[in-house]
């Protein structure tokens, strides 16, 4: 280490473990105003209905109702990204899936406002429903089509050279959800023309911003807080019914009104991983090095936009991260379908792609006779450089991941040669440290941060961005404290309130600790220099008290704005980061080939984070990211009843890895030092999940050789695709069929 | 989350107390021992009585103890402590099956009787009432209501998956019953019917007492198919039970939990173990016996014709293992 740290690296104890062990942590349900109303939201039955009629005066007349309102009452469409306005906070003349919220309760209570619900008089008119990407992508062009967003690129040139192999791949990625802890909610209170709300938002500001749309107010009149928060893995980003309800009611009654959601209310929220159905074509040359890739991917995108444009152009962006690729075309589209709305989970849209190129890449190892590591390695992109689609690759210690976990699960010598029923896999990934182009485009900082000190000495902390779980708060702290020299204990913290905070982007795409880190760390820079000028020479409390005399109190800011991008074309901002994380995982697999049941024994896993700005924090991460990797591919599944409803709404059904179900961890940090990284830091909190996918599903090759081209991995697929193998077949599990999709004509970039 | 509603609550110091308040209330009543499959029924919205007839009161209900060559297993007892007792020690398929009811948490708070009144279980059945009626509600609750998981079925097929039962049954044990006007003793096995609608076979008000069982030296297992090694109920569950006597099997039971509305008693495979040394070839005989008695259908986690199939595998490992019997035939 080029200097000795005194926080950063070490593993102190989060700020906010002892209030959240304790129970002391308030959430948003814990919480209580006086005179407070409680919401309740009717869902539609339907997966697709027109709605004929809404009577509420039944609801509206029980004893204990104080307000009921309907899709009217918020005629204002919004959605989280600017080309995607198309949500209302309830349905308005049609429902898109079973779950979306038609009308809106306040009452006394929860048991009334519920009651008041099954006297709310909805009449539909049933419409067919559309439960797939096949059924979607069959809707002819016209105003019945179902396709919302369809790209296609294609950059660099082909060599010129012969392939020795070529092969194509077809690979389906199930939905899945995020399973936060912590059931949504949302506390509105209106006071004066203003509105405050508390919920359990990822992204407070965008928040703020959106509300103050759809109540045609200025967003300063909008204060959103974030109490405590139960992990959000992407499901908290968008704007919710029940935050936008919450706001309308509490203006209506002049109470405070909270919503408080269900586990099963939580599922129809969703927002998580688009299923997604994929080919590539591959050309290989003799000596392993990749001439060219082709990628297509339809994404089954549920019932509204939410996030689904990026996640399109990022099942795209990712792959030349790792891969030299000479030349690679890449199309992609996105359909509309009646279920709720897919949206961005941990990994966004990198995770489907990732796996299905990482699974074909295993797929020609084999036939080119290499082992897997060594022909990954033989196409690892070189750092520093730019990749073909134009994004400025800079830090990465991919090579040494790799070679890691090779070495730690002797990879090369173990792999194709342990006996039947047990195996080993290897995938690697990328993700970025925070997306370089905000979805809401401005010329401004991504986070600020501001440190006061004030006459009597306290120093405190603003930061607007909103710990989800994943520490935050601890890193931005952790960060001034290193520079100031002093314990994190010592300054105070306000966060993740609008009204109180600089503005933060908010907790996604990996960006907190890059973005919020570095303006912590401009910050407290900034405010050391104010002291010493004022007082120099001394320690950091003498020299505090000594200015403080002079100036009774200093203010220091403290800022973060991404390099700007460097491609040119539409579409070019999208995979832009400051600075990419890399993971290369193995896994190691046994499978009882009388069951099917595929059980993973362990995962090396390294992992390249720049540098570990807070040790226990950064494994909490990679532990976190390889159990949800290890759920999407063993067990979890948002699938659905012909009827459009859920089939496994609630925490018993969704089947959601236990402690059972962990394998032992062999996890090894990369510390490549990244030069625009506070201290070097590049992020954690997405990567490490997408490896873990693809490496189980070649594992379960090497064990048994079957190929599963489907997640998840279940133990009647596996014992299926045995029997078809026992059969003579090719023992291949998966998608036989791509759509004919009117892709556009390509952009086309050459010039690398 | 959506907290419970509004329920009287009545805590009676007797059993018979109990089952008369049971009948008092009639179908809008309900017994609450340990909670742990009623209450989150409650506060989704499943199931909706006014009246909880809580049994955590009620003296002597708890415990387990030895009598001579038999065991009384008090139906209040939480099904960790069966784990605990060192007088089960030997009883294989009940620990056994004890140890894998959802989670030590849980087992801390889940009674034996509970666990074996549990009510079947449906994927279209055990969803909020909100799910319910948008899906259309079924033949569980409703008589005039189509069975959604079988499509034209007369019968409701919800499923019997608690994992104590069929372990119990094979050690061959009874039930002490008391009602609102006195008790009496059955065979375990008795108390059930294969019918999802309603599959005990109890008078109104009347209650699980006590379980008992011989302690003899039978050597038996229990095998859990289930998603996770934790919280999930059984997608299907096997007790197998064995009395070995100079080499040769003497008695047999084979149980299978999980793929009906009540437990399964497979007593063709048990002819086909029983009387003669054990060979791989019988045990694969009864396997494929035991299968044919299993006609699930698609309400539980995994697919029927899975689940079907596994009881054959999980037959013939349970008794390889018993008889220590190794490979394939």
């Amino acid at each position: 280490m080029a200097r000795r740290f005194k926080y950063i690296g070490r593993s102190p104890r989060k700020i906010d473990a002892l209030a959240k062990a304790t129970g002391r942590a308030k959430y948003t349900d814990d919480l209580s105003l006086p005179g407070m109303l409680h919401g309740r939201l009717l869902r539609s039955p339907h997966a697709h209905a027109e709605i004929l009629a809404v009577d509420i005066a039944r609801a509206g007349k029980l004893a204990g109702v104080r307000a009921v309102i309907t899709g009217d009452d918020l005629p204002v469409r919004y959605g989280i990204i600017p080309v995607s306005q198309d949500e209302s906070a309830l349905a308005i003349g049609r429902v898109r899936y079973v779950g979306e919220p038609v009308a809106a309760v306040a009452a006394d209570d929860e048991e009334t406002a519920q009651e008041a619900l099954g006297l709310i008089d909805v009449s539909y008119r049933p419409l067919p429903a559309c439960l797939g990407i096949e059924e979607a992508a069959k809707e002819p062009p016209g105003p019945d089509s179902r396709l919302h967003k369809a790209i296609s690129y294609e950059f660099g040139e082909r060599p010129s050279q012969a392939s020795a192999l070529e092969r194509t791949d077809l690979f389906f990625y199930e939905g899945n959800t995020h399973l936060a802890l912590e059931e949504h909610a949302a506390l509105a209170v209106w006071k004066g023309g203003k509105l405050t709300l508390r919920c359990s938002s990822q992204t407070p500001f965008h928040l703020r911003q959106i509300v103050a749309k759809v109540f045609a107010m200025p967003q300063e009149s909008v204060r959103v807080i974030v109490p405590s928060l139960g992990g959000g893995f992407g499901g908290k980003l968008d704007p919710f019914s029940h935050d936008i309800c919450a706001a309308e009611l509490a203006r209506r009654t002049r109470r405070p009104v909270k919503f408080a959601l269900t586990r099963e209310e939580v599922f129809y929220c969703h927002r998580g991983r688009h299923p997604s159905l994929m080919r590539i074509r591959s050309a290989w040359a003799q000596d392993g090095r990749i001439l060219d890739l082709d990628f297509e991917a339809c994404l089954d995108g549920g019932a509204y936009g939410s996030f689904g444009t990026v996640c399109t152009y990022y099942h795209g962006a990712l792959q030349p991260t790792t891969y030299r690729l000479p030349h690679y075309s890449f199309r992609a589209a996105r359909f509309s379908t009646n279920k709720p709305p897919c949206g961005p989970k941990r990994g966004h849209g990198i995770p489907q792609p990732r796996c299905a190129l990482e699974v074909h890449i295993d797929k020609a190892a084999e036939q080119l006779g290499v082992n897997p590591v060594d022909l990954r390695l033989k196409n690892l992109a070189t750092p520093d450089s730019i990749t073909v689609n134009m994004l400025r690759l800079g830090s990465s210690g991919l090579r040494e991941c790799v070679e890691t976990v090779a070495k730690a699960s002797d990879f090369r010598r173990r792999h194709g040669r342990l006996p039947h029923g047990r195996g080993l896999g290897f995938a690697l990934g990328s993700y970025l440290s925070g997306a370089g182009v905000p979805i809401y485009w401005n010329e401004g900082p991504h986070s600020r941060i501001r440190i006061e000190a004030t006459a009597d000495g306290a120093l405190t902390l603003y930061s607007g961005a909103t710990d989800i779980g994943q520490g935050s708060d601890t890193v931005v702290v952790t960060v001034a404290a290193e520079v100031l020299g002093i314990a994190p204990e010592r300054i105070r913290l306000v966060a993740a309130d609008t009204e109180l905070t600089p503005l933060d982007l908010g907790s996604y795409s990996s960006r907190v600790t890059y973005m919020a880190g570095n303006a912590a760390k401009q910050a407290a820079e900034n405010l050391k220099a104010q002291m010493y000028r004022l007082a120099p020479r001394r320690p950091f409390e003498a020299a505090l008290r000594a200015a403080l005399k002079k100036t009774k109190s200093i203010e220091a800011w403290g800022s973060y704005t991404p390099p700007k991008k460097f491609g040119a074309f539409k579409g070019s901002g999208v995979g832009v980061s400051p600075a990419y994380s890399f993971s290369a995982c193995v896994a190691s697999v046994s499978c009882d080939c009388e069951t099917g049941l595929v059980r993973v024994e362990k995962i090396h896993f390294a992992h390249d984070i720049g540098r570990a700005l807070n040790r226990a924090c950064v494994l909490g991460q990679i532990e976190g990211g390889i159990h949800m990797g290890l759920g999407e591919a063993l067990s979890e599944e948002q699938v659905f009843h012909p009827s459009g409803l859920h089939r496994k709404p609630s925490l018993l059904d969704y089947k959601v890895p236990g402690l059972f179900e962990m394998p032992e961890l062999d996890i090894h940090l990369v510390e490549s030092g990244d030069p625009g990284g506070p201290f070097g830091a590049k992020e954690v909190g997405q990567g490490p999940l997408i490896p873990v996918v693809p490496a189980v599903a070649n594992a379960i090759y090497d064990a048994v050789g079957v190929r599963i081209d489907a997640t998840p991995f279940t133990p009647e697929k596996v014992l299926e695709a045995l029997d078809a193998k026992a059969r003579g077949g090719s023992g291949r599990i998966g998608p036989s069929r791509f759509p004919e999709v009117p892709f556009p004509e390509p952009i086309r970039v050459r010039d690398a | 989350m959506l907290r419970l509603p509004k329920i009287r609550l009545v805590s009676p110091r007797s059993l018979v107390a109990a089952a008369r308040l049971l009948v008092e209330a009639g179908p809008e009543g309900a017994a609450l021992a340990g909670g742990t499959d009623l209450v989150p029924k409650l506060k989704r919205r499943q199931l909706r009585p006014r009246t909880l007839v809580d049994l955590s009161r009620v003296e002597g209900f708890s415990g387990v103890e030895r009598r001579g060559g038999r065991v009384v297993i008090g139906a209040g007892t939480p099904i960790e402590e069966l784990l605990e007792s060192p007088v089960l020690a030997r009883l294989g398929a009940l620990r056994e099956a004890a140890a894998c009811v959802a989670t030590p948490q849980i087992r801390t708070s889940a009674t034996v009787g509970g666990n074996l009144a549990l009510d079947t279980r449906c994927s279209f059945y055990d969803q909020s009432g909100s799910w319910r009626e948008a899906q259309g509600f079924c033949l569980k609750t409703d008589q005039e209501a189509p069975c959604r998981a079988a499509v034209g079925s007369e019968r409701c097929f919800a499923v019997a998956s608690g994992d104590l039962a069929p372990a119990l049954i094979a050690l061959g044990a009874q039930v002490r019953l008391v009602g609102p006007v006195g008790e009496r003793e059955a065979a375990l096995a008795e108390i059930y019917q294969d019918t999802g609608r309603r599959s005990l076979r109890l008078k109104p008000g009347e209650l699980i007492a006590a379980v008992e069982l011989d302690l003899d030296p039978r050597l038996s297992t229990y095998r859990k198919l289930r998603r996770r090694g934790s919280f999930d109920f059984a997608a299907l569950g096997v007790a197998v039970s064995l009395q070995m006597k100079g080499g040769e099997v003497s008695a047999c039971r084979i149980v299978l939990g999980a793929l009906a509305s009540s437990p399964i008693i497979a007593d063709e495979a048990a002819t086909i173990m029983t009387g003669g040394k054990p060979t791989l070839e019988r045990v694969a005989e009864a396997a494929r016996a035991a299968v044919r008695r299993a006609r699930p259908v698609d309400n539980a986690d995994f697919p029927a014709a899975y689940r079907r199939r596994m009881a054959g595998i999980f037959v013939a490992r349970a008794l390889r293992d018993l008889t220590g019997l190794r490979g394939k035939p």
